[in-house]
């Protein structure tokens, strides 16, 4: 598919889905803190839906407990193509604090492989740390996710001195 | 001729602008929230962005397309006689039209249930039932408040009192709360579009703005042919005061909150059944 092409309409009408795959919540309730009047992120035409169905964008927090990861896969599968994911919080990033539990399987760096099996294909991932995430930070995470906002950081890399 | 060409045009217009004046509802929601909101074209963005998206037809999938290509054809097409009505007939007689139309409008909402139902989603399923109840809670009135509008004659009281059963079914009709129970979807997750992506929910979209804009006019004809205007005069105001009943709708959705799924039918049925009574008791009284 021409991600080019359909990016450019989504950019004007991101319709966003919140799948918890097992979070402490905190996460979650910044989530709904960047969805509330005062962001006002309709002004950029993004909306909550309560179907993976409607979905453009899936806000994904959590660092996926076993218990969850049926229904994770199950979601993001029942998602139209293009699937973007924004993965929030030290937990959806890398597991966070839960990272080697035997509860959960770290975050979604691993559930990317489980998926890659199932043959769930994802078209693009943006990944917003924090812990929890600042709902600015959402914001600004979505924007990326659909280039309407250069992404700051850059990967560098660092040498040991004289290694 | 003229007068098909000229329906054609009405309907056009009609089916074109009712996404803007949905944006436009958007906007004055935000105003009241105090912050800016999407654009007035907003919800065409989203219908735009729904047709570029991926086709996924869901479980019975031949039933759900085939309803919903069915009920917004229904809709267009209520929507294009409720336009001819006025420039066809003579006030006072209950022609053809009036019977199709009527037809139509039951048809689309049984059609919206039957979509439910065929996608084979618990969600869904009750979305389709709680359709059902409101249609049975609303629908009878509309069509008989209607009826007494069009044949209803010289009886100012009698069609005020219709006028008023009318209003109420057509805020119904609008599917905005607290009668958006089917679709309800911060709390029943879509409810009879939880399974539709794509175009599919594009076009459900679509159908939803539809029956508000119908449910706009509908409300706007009723008042322009009580004031006493028929024929091009009726069809030119109407759709004037299309607009202005639209923006009507949503101020009452905006202040209206959330009512428990039982109640918006019981009160409609409280609402509307004496309502009725009193309106059929003036009409005996020749008022
Ligand atoms: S990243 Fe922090 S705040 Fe977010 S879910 Fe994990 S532990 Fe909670």
């Amino acid at each position: 598919m021409d991600l080019a092409k359909a990016l450019k309409a989504i950019r004007r009408s991101i319709w966003v889905y919140h799948l918890n795959s097992g979070s402490c919540n905190a996460c979650d309730i910044e989530v709904l803190d960047a969805l509330t009047p005062y962001f006002d992120v309709e002004r950029f035409g993004i909306k909550l839906v309560g179907s993976p169905r409607h979905a453009d964008v899936v806000l994904f927090t959590g660092p996926v407990t076993r218990e969850s990861l049926p229904k994770v896969v199950r979601a993001l599968k029942a998602m139209p193509r293009p699937r973007l994911l924004l993965v929030l919080g030290s937990c959806g990033v890398g597991g966070g604090i839960w990272w080697d539990t035997y509860a959960t399987i770290g975050g979604f760096s691993k559930l990317e492989e489980i998926l890659r099996e199932q043959g769930v294909e994802v078209d693009r991932v943006v990944y917003v740390p924090g812990c929890p995430v600042r709902p600015e930070a959402i914001i600004y995470g979505i924007l990326v996710l659909l280039g309407l906002a250069e992404q700051k950081v850059r990967e560098v890399e660092v040498h040991a001195p004289g290694g | 001729m003229l007068h098909s060409i000229l329906t054609l045009v009405a309907s056009l217009v009609g089916v074109v602008l009712a996404p803007v004046y949905d944006g436009l509802e958007r906007k004055l929601r935000a105003a009241i929230h105090t912050r800016i909101g999407p654009p007035v074209l907003q919800t065409w963005y989203d219908l735009v962005k729904l047709f570029s998206k991926e086709l996924v037809i869901p479980e019975g999938g031949t039933w759900c397309v085939l309803t919903l290509a069915l009920e917004i054809t229904a809709l267009v097409a209520s929507i294009a006689l409720l336009n001819y009505i006025p420039l066809v007939t003579i006030p006072g007689v209950v022609g053809v039209e009036v019977a199709a139309f009527i037809a139509l409008l039951t048809v689309a909402t049984a059609l919206t249930m039957v979509r439910a139902v065929a996608q084979n989603n618990v969600y869904s399923v009750v979305g389709g039932f709680r359709e059902f109840t409101l249609a049975l809670s609303s629908e009878p009135f509309l069509v008989f408040s209607y009826l007494a509008l069009v044949a209803g004659g010289e009886r100012p009281v009698f069609r005020i009192s219709s006028l008023l059963i009318l209003t109420i079914c057509a805020y119904v009709l609008s599917s905005r709360i607290p009668y958006d129970i089917a679709e309800a979807e911060p709390e029943l997750s879509a409810g009879v579009n939880i399974e539709l992506a794509g175009p599919l929910l594009g076009v459900a979209t679509m159908s939803t703005v539809l029956r508000r804009f119908l449910a706009a006019e509908l409300t706007a004809l009723a008042l322009v042919s009580t004031a006493g205007f028929w024929s091009y005069q009726a069809l030119v105001l109407s759709l004037a005061l299309t607009p202005a009943v639209w923006v009507v709708h949503a101020l009452v959705s905006i202040l209206l909150g959330r009512t428990r799924v039982d109640v918006g039918p019981r009160t409609l049925l409280l609402t509307l059944f004496p309502l009725s009574v009193v309106t059929i008791t003036i009409y005996g009284l020749g008022l």
